[in-house]
């Protein structure tokens, strides 16, 4: 399927597999594919946002923003999904929401160190006239928090029904900062397509597990090297 | 009068009102998100919006202009000496003579101690601090978490099941108290403005913090708070028991 295809709106359906990014989920755990903490991949996510989306954007093309975390390029929009939440009763499901909300409140925590405290994005109205903000509610976020960098606005939002449900999904979009800002508004915002999904670009359990392999055996190979020198 | 003759008689106004002046009304308008309606706008241009000092403590002969500085971005805007008077920046930081406060989300602190050094090509590590009486009496004044968030400048939402703390540093502990010239981290496109205030009104300055005053995620892996200035300071809130 190509990369700009739309597939159903998230806030209608939300199936297949959990994912989160930088992880492996199997049937027994859900473990870090790389073996670092949550925090330090939110503190890398944000790191890479700020080094390659907003200082160094248009070179950056579409595939994975770190090892792991993949990247999606719609336009003016980067999208950077985080988690995937499908309706589940068992204890991967759990564990699942449990590490995406550590690494929502590490992106939340790396930004504010960043840029100061979050604003807030009006997403309720699925007729607003703004595109973006329309397509935020048309997708389902219940939650959009926002920071200026640069000429840009990291967003970081979360799809699902109110609160008490758990979220369904989470993301960082990376957006011209006019198309929030109050001081510096936008004239005209252009429509914009944020839809995505781990089925969409194959983010599955096993190529999850064979990337990990695959990164794994790499480590193995660079510490051999070292080890032999 | 109508909204016209009100716009007229304000244009009219205006005539003798420095530039500085107005674009400095004009960013404390735009900045701020206390105005809500029409008629509001019209009549902060006339600059009563502007903190007096500020007013009167721009350099006339700076080739900055309130925009000019703003527009610059982070990374590129000029020492606020070049554009603010040495008798406006004395008195701003006389401010601080009984100490300086941050408020601070506790994981923030505690993922990144209590500076802001990470904007690329930056080697400062700076923090945004508040007169501490002038906090307090902030503190002790507004009626609701919400009041306090539009005082600061921050989402009426901030203080709402927020885990937060103060950090209250001592007069001997503000090393290189300055006024802050936008290019610190930590500094909010969004909201800053030069001549240190907030959009609300409140002064704020920025001071120096050691490198080594790190958190959990940018330093070497321990939380060591006996290297942080300051001392912690739990945060009641109105309306609070």
């Amino acid at each position: 399927m190509g990369i700009g295809e739309v597939i159903r709106p998230l806030k209608n359906s939300l199936d297949g597999e959990p994912w989160l990014t930088g992880h492996v989920i199997d049937a027994a755990e859900v473990r870090s594919d790389d073996g670092e903490g949550v925090f330090v991949r939110a503190d890398r996510i944000v790191d890479a946002i700020e080094a390659q989306l907003v200082d160094a954007r248009a070179d950056e093309p579409e595939g994975e923003l770190i090892p792991g975390t993949p990247l999606l390029r719609r336009g003016d929009v980067s999208i950077v999904p985080l988690s995937w939440e499908p309706p589940a009763g068992d204890p991967t499901r759990a564990a699942v929401r449990e590490r995406a909300s550590e690494l929502w409140r590490g992106i939340r925590s790396a930004c504010e160190y960043r840029h100061g405290a979050a604003q807030g994005v009006e997403v309720a109205d699925a007729a607003h006239a703004d595109p973006y903000r329309r397509e935020l509610a048309r997708h389902g976020v219940r939650r959009a928090d926002w920071w200026g960098s640069d000429d840009r606005a990291i967003v970081l939002v979360v799809h699902g029904e109110p609160i008490p449900t758990p979220a369904s999904a989470s993301a960082v979009h990376v957006v011209p900062l006019g198309w929030l800002s109050t001081t510096r508004p936008t004239r005209r915002i252009p429509s914009v397509d944020l839809t995505w999904s781990p089925a969409t670009y194959g983010w599955g359990r096993e190529r999850l597990v064979e990337d990990a392999e695959e990164r794994d055996g790499r480590v193995r190979a660079a510490v051999g090297e070292v080890g032999s020198r | 009068m109508s909204m016209g003759g009100v716009a007229r008689s304000i244009k009219e106004s205006l005539d003798g009102v420095p530039i500085h002046v107005r674009q400095l009304s004009e960013l404390f308008r735009k900045h701020s998100r206390k105005q809500t309606d029409s008629t509001d706008r019209v009549v902060d241009l006339d600059g009563s919006n502007v903190p007096e000092p500020l007013r009167n403590g721009w350099r006339t002969e700076s080739r900055w202009t309130p925009d000019a500085v703003t527009d610059a971005g982070k990374g590129n805007r000029p020492d606020p000496g070049d554009y603010l008077s040495d008798e406006y920046m004395r008195n701003h930081l006389a401010q601080f003579e009984n100490g300086a406060t941050r408020i601070y989300v506790t994981r923030t602190i505690e993922n990144y101690g209590p500076g802001n050094n990470q904007v690329p090509g930056n080697v400062t590590n700076t923090a945004y601090v508040f007169p501490t009486d002038q906090l307090n009496n902030l503190m002790n004044s507004v009626k609701s978490p919400q009041e306090l968030s539009q005082s600061l400048g921050l989402p009426d939402d901030f203080f709402e099941g927020a885990d937060v703390q103060l950090r209250d540093f001592a007069p001997d502990e503000l090393d290189g108290l300055r006024l802050p010239s936008g290019n610190e981290g930590g500094t909010d496109p969004e909201r800053w403005i030069p001549g240190g205030y907030l959009p609300s009104g409140i002064p704020e300055a920025v001071i120096d913090i050691p490198h080594d005053a790190t958190g959990w995620a940018n330093g070497d892996g321990v939380l060591d708070q006996s290297r942080w200035p300051g001392s912690w300071r739990g945060l009641t809130l109105p309306g609070g028991d």
